[in-house]
């Protein structure tokens, strides 16, 4: 089973200290919600687990290496970077083929992708008339693209509607039972207590807490041990 | 070649690569054909030069490279759309050996400039040979048509590798497209007419040299004075040009590679 590991992971932007030693395990097989309030460092270590951001000290791994070093990055991961990432000036079918064309993967796997999404009416509509819910689906099909094992999605529910949430629920429920390793950020927390195994819990650049949404939860809901959790880190 | 191919895309969906491919043309067009008028109403103060000169009608068709303006300014949205829009992040996941993606996007670019700068020049000759139709003694060397037709090539590969690399350096299209028109466009030119010395090793001055076309022309009572002997021959213009993309395409690539793509 793919595995996602995060070692003393530390980025720093000149005085800033986006995440400080972040040391995680990410096991195969399971999805694992990667929470923390704003500016918890979340999105910087997926950067860095993602080979977009450099770390300054420390490591992020893919199956016991930096994303950059696998040998068909898309075809092990697939990542749903915020909504952009896309030429807004062209359709959403040809951003895909430009993203399959540089991994290798045949055009005929971009139609299948959006139909996996349900964008396929919208195949050749603008990117920039897209709602920020399209885009959001226009991310999870590039992420699915090269049909990968893992998948590392930040903030992905968001701009979409109760309906939306819930197709993406089903949708990673799916994708897990299949067998995919998921890591997810969000800050929806009540959808986060229904769709993740496992939880990590960010704050100020450093795990608070870790475990399954059992163990933390206890008795009482992920939002009610979330906000304990982050008053007593503070 | 995924790369290269998945580039191709990018700069053939790209609406823009032909309407600057428009406008290449247009500026070829109209900087040669008005010139064969200019060149014979004005001999009088252009210290007698006339069509009978050769060099002065290879000057002419020369103006027909004008369009590396464009070249350069494709380089530019070639590779600053790819942060302006966030592309860079997609572009980046599916290829995160961030080299191989600036080879085949310095690759890709260098062959659309020269392209653009064939058709533009093309089209610059075009004008040229109609503004000059009607003067019977003035003709164009086959040595002088390959000299021209070499260094819209050259310089539409190094214009556009260069255009990359400032995109990469600046990421603002806008700022970059309009810092480049102001300077290449004006400033530059400036320089390389009235400033031979310095204007020589600058890129439009190098690009004059590529010309090959041996002109001295002194303008009668405006202190004008083009000598293009100041200028670099063929050979050394060419490659201080190829060492400008050289440069230029360290720095895209080495910026490229130390930037967090956000």
């Amino acid at each position: 089973m793919a595995k996602i590991e995060f070692h003393e992971l530390t980025k720093a932007y000149k005085d800033v200290v986006a995440v400080k030693g972040l040391t995680a395990s990410i096991q195969g097989g399971r999805i694992t919600g990667f929470l923390g309030p704003n500016g918890a460092g979340k999105s910087t270590a997926l950067k860095c687990l993602l080979s977009l951001a450099h770390p300054t000290s420390g490591s992020a791994l893919i199956n016991g290496s930096p994303y950059e070093e696998l040998e068909h990055p898309l075809k092990s991961v697939g990542a749903v970077i915020e909504t952009g990432g896309f030429n807004p000036a062209i359709s959403g079918l040809k951003n895909l083929k430009i993203i399959a064309a540089a991994a290798g993967i045949p055009d005929s796997r971009a139609l299948e992708v959006l139909d996996l999404v349900d964008l396929t009416e919208a195949r050749s509509k603008k990117v920039k008339h897209y709602s920020l819910g399209m885009k959001q689906r226009l991310s999870l099909a590039a992420a699915l693209l090269g049909e990968p094992e893992i998948l590392v999605l930040d903030e992905p529910s968001n701009g979409l509607d109760p309906i939306g949430i819930a197709w993406l629920r089903e949708f990673l429920k799916k994708l897990s039972a299949k067998g995919h390793t998921i890591l997810v950020s969000s800050h929806q927390l009540a959808e986060m207590q229904h769709t993740v195994d496992d939880v990590i819990i960010l704050n100020k650049g450093r795990v608070i807490a870790s475990g399954s949404v059992q163990e933390i939860i206890g008795d009482g809901t992920l939002e009610e041990a979330f906000i304990r959790l982050v008053e007593s880190a503070a | 070649m995924n790369l290269v191919k998945s580039e191709f895309r990018k700069l053939f969906y790209t609406r823009s690569v032909y309407g600057l491919t428009l406008g290449a043309i247009a500026l070829a067009m109209l900087s040669t054909w008005p010139a064969a008028y200019a060149v014979e109403r004005t001999q009088n103060l252009l210290s007698g030069e006339s069509l009978t000169n050769p060099q002065m009608v290879a000057g002419i068709y020369g103006k027909a490279t004008s369009g590396y303006l464009f070249a350069i300014i494709l380089g530019i949205i070639f590779m600053g759309n790819e942060y302006q829009n966030g592309m860079a992040i997609s572009t980046f996941l599916a290829t995160p050996k961030r080299t191989k993606v600036l080879y085949a996007k310095l690759g890709v670019a260098a062959l659309a400039g020269v392209a653009m700068m064939v058709i533009s020049e093309l089209f610059g000759f075009l004008g040229a040979y109609i503004g000059l139709n009607k003067y019977t003694h003035a003709a164009l060397t086959s040595g002088a048509l390959l000299s021209l037709i070499v260094a819209g090539i050259i310089s539409g590969a190094v214009l556009a590798v260069m255009g990359v690399a400032l995109g990469a350096l600046i990421r603002n299209v806008r700022i970059a497209t309009t810092g480049v028109v102001i300077w290449l466009g004006v400033i530059e030119r400036l320089i390389v007419v009235f400033w031979t010395t310095g204007g020589k090793y600058l890129p439009s001055g190098l690009i004059v040299g590529m010309l090959n076309v041996k002109l001295d022309v002194k303008s009668v009572g405006r202190g004008l004075n083009i000598d293009t002997a100041n200028y670099f021959g063929a050979t050394t213009a060419t490659l201080l040009l190829l060492a400008y993309a050289a440069v230029f395409a360290f720095l895209g690539i080495f910026t490229s590679l130390r930037r967090d793509v956000n």
